[in-house]
């Protein structure tokens, strides 16, 4: 029956049937949509970075009919592999085709002389010789290439990336369909006089006035440094080099013949002298006064002998092959242990460093304080504050190491070894990158190409060839997270540096800095937005009337609106530079502020209570910002105060321990003890006096009660001063170096200051990210069921006692929630951390030191970076990590709010 | 179409009745007050809480009309009257709970023993530590049994394990739960069924000691059989508690209270022992609605 008497039909109509099926099919595309798009950023981001930890490879070998000899001192091929040169002991050049070993050109470069010494720059053609009759010459021996103009009948055949011998050289057919002829290019200056005898070894290097630096040694056992300079002459109007060469006051070594090995570093600040027995000695030439050895060191496992010699692109670096086939990275290090007389008895000043540090892959961690130190392990540090160090060891082989020839672009190396193995190295990662089959007949000598696309040996016998691709060898797993010996760094760190002006560069990829950047962005933010969104939510849901909730809350989801570029522009040119003029108020601030509120809050109570519940909605409210201003005020009066009692008056200063800043670490202590003392002395309260007063004040009016809060504030507020104080005394007369750690505070989260700091981008992405904590927080606050609240305030709870015991227990999981959504934010944020944090990839606790985040690493890099080299895949697996980093937080996220769902399953 | 049943304005109903009945609707007519029929019994009644002319708005809704009200020490009265006529807004004013919804405006005052509810002096939270409730719906708070037993004490800050337990146990026992929990009472009280939920809310309100307890509709959400109980239970809790409870229930009303007071649009109608309300009634409204011809 039906109410109209008429037979009605229940059938839903068609077009609801199908607006629910498209609607269905819409949210299931979006949703599946959704997972598919995130599963496919991540694919992407995985196959940009799996690369990186992808071997290098090399092809089988090709056999090209060039001989090698002991004579042969130096091979060579050039970029594009299709031609090469071997030099004799005799000064005989041989020019070859690559393609088929045909002979090109040969030619004696010296006819009339003897060369005795040779050296070979890591970083192009430039070369040095030395001869018998106590000349040098400077050159270079290297490729040149011309474009043919007309092309003759023979290459008219050729197609592109086609090649001939032609002449001198080989021509090649480029993709713009010029022919260019490859050539030996042989440059050689005038002899110098150097010497007067037979010159034994020579290296030279350019200092950065590009002078050149010579150092020679003699037959007759004289070392000496040549300072090259250039004068034009008066007469003829051309370029003279003048030589000024310089005798260093140096005996040899006893029972030592002349040294094997020469080496003037980059920028030609020291000199190194190696014996293949494995001795050195090193020798300060920063200036034109010459100096005796500054340090001898031995360079060698006992027992074993050097067999080879070289230096890595910059030379900085040298490599040392010796016959048990043990292959070492040795560079000089500034130890940094200074030592101040300070706190020492009795008083030691100067410079000191470690004893027997040359052979510890890892040096010993220098304490930061004096007092932690044992003189009888330590040395004076040499004249230029500089020791040269075994860095790296790489994969030892188990045959003598004959020949090297370090990449002139990176710090790759390919060493051949007397079985015929060839094996090429990335230096600072220790990694070997691919080792070749052994190589019949053993090799004479090895030349890695100058793209590092070819890998050529030469045996007694004929060529090798491989077609070679190192992939990413300075990325591996080691070097990407774990700490890396850096050249010229004092122990092996974590560094973020991917790009250098020079090319000579090492690039530094440790994600590490860059993590830990993230991390302590997003914990000082958090540690500034969490308690503010929270109690504001606390506040708005719990306190205030509706009517005023919605526009409070309103006004603070507004805060969101502001594009984090505008904050981090902000942060960066205001809230920075104004901070660092007040650093004392605005630590200061930090205590003051909530102090005048929780005292605000207690005079409020001395108001006659007909007064207190006449004004307990809006002026009550108000009366905040009345408090807050005089927070404010206090901290400009307090901060000072602290600054000259604790701070020796410059709290910057003695933030960065500077030696006019006599202070000591009380003041420090009595800042980072602070919140502890603050805990203690709410819990004595809590626990203790709480109890005692309740009993005690029931027979007191509300006006003594209300006294009695305002007088317990007071006597609190000094007590917490006088428990810091004090605990900072002991702290500081002590009891630290006592339990073993530092007496002083200065090096944790308190050190030097500066301008764009965690604290700025703590204080700036707090304020980004407390609109979002703050309204999910609400949220939650309010979605809790009404009977719940009624039900405590009508048991006669507080309304505190209501948030505190029913409200915030049960909404938990919400509030977490808005926690880890803030998180999240902040591990993503760029545009803030970008600007204001400094971008310095540093790893300190400090606070007052800045940072840079993988966000901001990859914003400001990967525009720069070569597609598909090792650094723009180290920034995808930047993303990648934070992708994993956002992605485990909210899992976890996820899993602790079903743990506090469960628990309220019921409601 | 659907054919609606139109629901009628409460004053063309009343109009429509007007020649059955007398003055209630006549002052309801009116927007006027109507003066309780109060009943001789209750004049030897010593008064826990006393209600004097109280009047309440909602924004500008009248909701309570000039109500004044005596209720009896130790005995269980219950508030009758049709949906919407203002029961839960009288008992939600007896601890001032409508102080939470901020559109309320009130007029007139309450006296509990002797100390005015509503003057301006009075410190809301400690008059609701005197007054025990019990909600419509049981809301145990998401903790352990014997946590939620124990809440008023805990907001008092008592913390002497002895006094809880003790406190706990006899609470319990008062609504006759102890026996059913007392070997899980760390449990979640959210997995109790709803009569033993309700139960124990009752024993949560028992355990602050309260001088009156407020009912509001203490068995509308739950079965028969749980309502029995609770039934049962406020019966046995006669005689030592100062008990003011809405019902819907006419026979619940019978049969648990020694008072009964009928309200009607924000009125209050008639209050008299529960016997004479249900048998004698001294208005034709009041025997109208209990005899179920109206409401
Ligand atoms: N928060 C409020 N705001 C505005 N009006 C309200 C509010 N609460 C109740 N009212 C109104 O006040 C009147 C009395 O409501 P009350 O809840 O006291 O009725 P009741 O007698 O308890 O009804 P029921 O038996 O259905 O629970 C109703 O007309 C209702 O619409
Ligand atoms: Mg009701």
């Amino acid at each position: 029956m039906t109410n109209t008497g008429q037979r009605r039909s229940r059938a839903t109509p068609k077009h609801v049937k199908t607006a629910e099926r498209v609607a269905r099919a819409l949210i299931s595309t979006g949703g599946i949509g959704t997972i598919i798009a995130v599963v496919l950023i991540f694919g992407f981001l995985v196959s940009v970075v799996l690369p990186l930890f992808s071997g290098g490879e090399v092809s089988e070998p090709r056999a090209i009919a060039v001989r090698g000899s002991e004579n042969t001192i130096r091979m060579e091929v050039d970029e594009l592999r299709l031609i090469g040169y071997t030099l004799d002991r005799d000064g005989t050049v041989t020019v070859f085709s690559l393609a088929d070993g045909g002979v090109l050109e040969r030619r004696a470069i010296f006819p009339d002389e003897k060369v005795t010494a040779w050296s070979f720059s890591p970083d192009g053609a430039q070369c040095a010789f030395g001869f018998d009759d106590g000349t040098i010459r400077f050159g270079t021996i290297g490729f040149s290439f011309v474009f043919l103009d007309e092309v003759p009948n023979e290459l008219s055949a050729l197609r592109i990336g086609e090649s001939k011998s032609f002449k001198k050289g080989v021509v090649i057919v480029t993709p713009k369909k010029q022919h260019r002829l490859q050539a030996l290019k042989v440059e050689l200056g005038k002899p110098l006089k150097a010497a007067n005898g037979s010159i034994a070894q020579i290296d030279y290097s350019v200092r950065p006035d590009d002078k050149k630096v010579f150092a020679i040694t003699t037959a007759d056992g004289a070392l000496r440094v040549i300072y090259e300079s250039v004068e034009m002459d008066m007469m003829t109007g051309e370029d003279k080099v003048v030589l000024d060469p310089r005798d260093i006051p140096y005996e040899r070594p006893q029972g030592r013949n002349a040294a094997d090995h020469i080496f003037v570093n980059g920028g030609a600040t020291s000199l190194v002298l190696i014996w293949n027995d494995g001795f050195g000695q090193r020798f300060d030439i920063r200036d034109d006064v010459p100096h005796g050895a500054v340090e001898d060191f031995q360079l060698t496992d006992t027992g074993d002998t050097i067999t080879a010699a070289r230096a890595l692109v910059g030379k900085s670096t040298i490599m040392i092959g010796t016959a048990q086939g043990k292959l070492d990275a040795w560079f000089a290090i500034k130890p940094d242990l200074v030592v101040y007389g300070r706190n020492l008895t009795p008083r030691r000043e100067g410079n000191w460093k470690y004893k027997d540090q040359k052979r510890f892959r890892r040096p010993r961690l220098i304490p930061t304080k004096a007092a932690e130190i044992d003189f009888d392990e330590l040395e004076p540090m040499p004249r230029d504050g500089v020791e040269f160090v075994c860095g790296h060891r790489l994969d030892p082989a188990d045959s003598a190491l004959v020949s090297m020839s370090p990449s002139s672009r990176s710090r790759m190396l390919t060493a051949a070894y007397a079985n015929g193995s060839v094996r090429t190295y990335q230096v600072t990662t220790e990694s070997l990158v691919v080792e070749t089959e052994p190589v019949a007949g053993g090799v004479h000598y090895v030349a890695l190409s100058p793209k590092e696309d070819g890998i050529y040996a030469l045996s007694g016998e004929s060529m090798r060839g491989w077609n070679f691709d190192p992939k990413h060898p300075e990325a591996t797993f080691g070097s990407l997270f774990g700490r890396v010996w850096y050249e010229g760094y004092n122990k092996p760190d974590y560094a973020w540096q991917s790009t250098g002006g020079s090319s000579s560069f090492e690039p530094k990829l440790s994600l590490r800095p860059l993590i830990y950047g993230t991390i302590k962005a997003t914990t000082y933010s958090i540690l500034i937005a969490a308690p503010l969104a929270l109690l504001a939510a606390i506040f708005t849901s719990q306190f205030l009337a509706s009517r005023l909730r919605t526009s409070v809350k309103s006004t603070i989801e507004m805060m969101a609106s502001l594009p984090s570029v505008v904050l981090g522009f902000m942060a960066a040119i205001v809230i920075a530079p104004y901070l660092q003029g007040g650093v004392p108020i605005m630590l200061a601030a930090f205590a003051t502020i909530p102090f005048a509120i929780l005292l605000g809050a207690r005079l409020w109570q001395l108001l006659p209570t007909r007064k207190a519940i006449q004004w307990g909605g809006f002026p009550r409210f108000a009366s905040i910002s009345v408090f807050l201003p005089v927070g404010l005020l206090l901290a400009t009066w307090i901060g000072p105060l602290l600054e000259s009692s604790f701070f020796g008056g410059n709290l910057r200063s003695w933030l960065s321990d500077s030696a006019d800043n006599q202070a000591d670490g009380v003041g420090g202590w009595m800042l980072l003890l602070m919140p502890l003392c603050l805990l203690v002395v709410a819990a004595l309260n809590v626990y203790f006096l709480a109890p005692v007063v309740r009993s005690i004040s029931r027979t007191w009016t509300r006006k003594q009660c209300a006294l009695f809060d305002v007088a317990k504030l007071l006597v609190q507020t000094v007590v917490v001063l006088l428990l810091a104080w004090g605990g900072a005394k002991m702290l500081g007369a002590g009891w630290m170096e006592w339990i073993g750690l530092d007496a002083d505070p200065r090096g944790g989260v308190l050190g030097s200051y500066n301008q764009l700091n965690a604290l700025v981008v703590g204080f700036v992405m707090g304020f980004a990210i407390v609109p979002i904590i703050y309204t999910l927080a609400e949220d939650a606050l309010s979605s809790v069921p009404s009977q719940l609240r009624e039900g405590s305030l009508g048991a006669g709870a507080t309304p505190w006692q209501t948030a505190w015991r029913i409200v915030i227990p049960t909404s938990m999981s919400g509030l977490f929630g808005a926690l880890m959504v803030g998180l999240g934010r902040a591990v993503g944020e760029t545009m803030i951390v970008l600007m204001a944090a400094g971008n310095t990839p540093v790893m300190e606790l400090n606070m007052f030191s800045g940072f840079r985040t993988l966000s901001a690493n990859i914003a400001t890099e990967l525009p720069e970076a070569v597609q598909g080299d090792t650094h723009y895949r180290a920034l995808f697996l930047a993303a990648l990590v934070l992708f994993a980093m956002t992605f485990c937080i909210n899992i976890f996220a996820e899993g602790v709010r079903r743990v506090f769902r469960r628990r309220f399953a019921d409601l | 179409m659907l054919q609606q049943k139109t629901i009628q304005p409460e004053i063309d109903m009343i109009t429509h009745q007007e020649d059955r009945l007398g003055g209630v609707f006549d002052a309801v007519k009116r927007d006027d007050t109507f003066p309780t029929a109060v009943h001789d019994a209750l004049h030897q009644e010593d008064a826990v809480i006393e209600v004097n002319d109280f009047d309440l708005w909602y924004g500008a809704k009248r909701a309570l009309y000039s109500v004044s009200l005596v209720v009896p020490r130790r005995k269980v009265t219950a508030l009758i009257g049709p949906s919407g006529c203002g029961k839960s807004t009288l008992l939600r004013s007896v601890n001032r709970m409508n102080d939470l919804i901020s559109t309320v405006r009130i007029k007139g005052d309450m006296v509990l023993n002797g100390d005015s509810i509503y003057d301006p002096g009075t410190d809301v939270i400690e008059l609701r530590k005197r007054i025990g409730m019990v909600f419509q719906k049981p809301n145990p708070f998401p903790m352990s049994i014997r946590e939620n037993v124990v809440y008023s004490l805990r907001i008092d800050g008592v913390r002497d394990r002895g006094v809880l337990e003790e406190v706990c146990e006899q609470s319990l026992r008062a609504v006759g739960l102890w026996d059913e929990v007392h070997d899980r009472l760390e449990d979640s009280a959210l997995r109790l069924s709803g009569g033993q939920q309700q139960r124990l809310c009752i024993a949560r309100a028992i355990a602050g000691e309260p001088e009156v307890m407020l009912l509001d509709e203490p068995c509308s959400a739950l079965d028969p059989i749980a309502t029995q109980r609770i039934e049962d239970l406020i019966h046995e809790l006669q005689g030592r508690y100062s008990i003011l409870m809405v019902t819907h229930n006419m026979q619940q009303a019978s049969r648990a209270s020694d008072y009964t007071a009928f309200m009607y649009l924000g009125r209050l109608v008639e209050f008299g022992p529960t016997e004479e309300i249900f048998l004698k009634p001294h208005l034709k409204e009041t025997e109208d609605y209990v005899t179920g011809r109206f409401g």
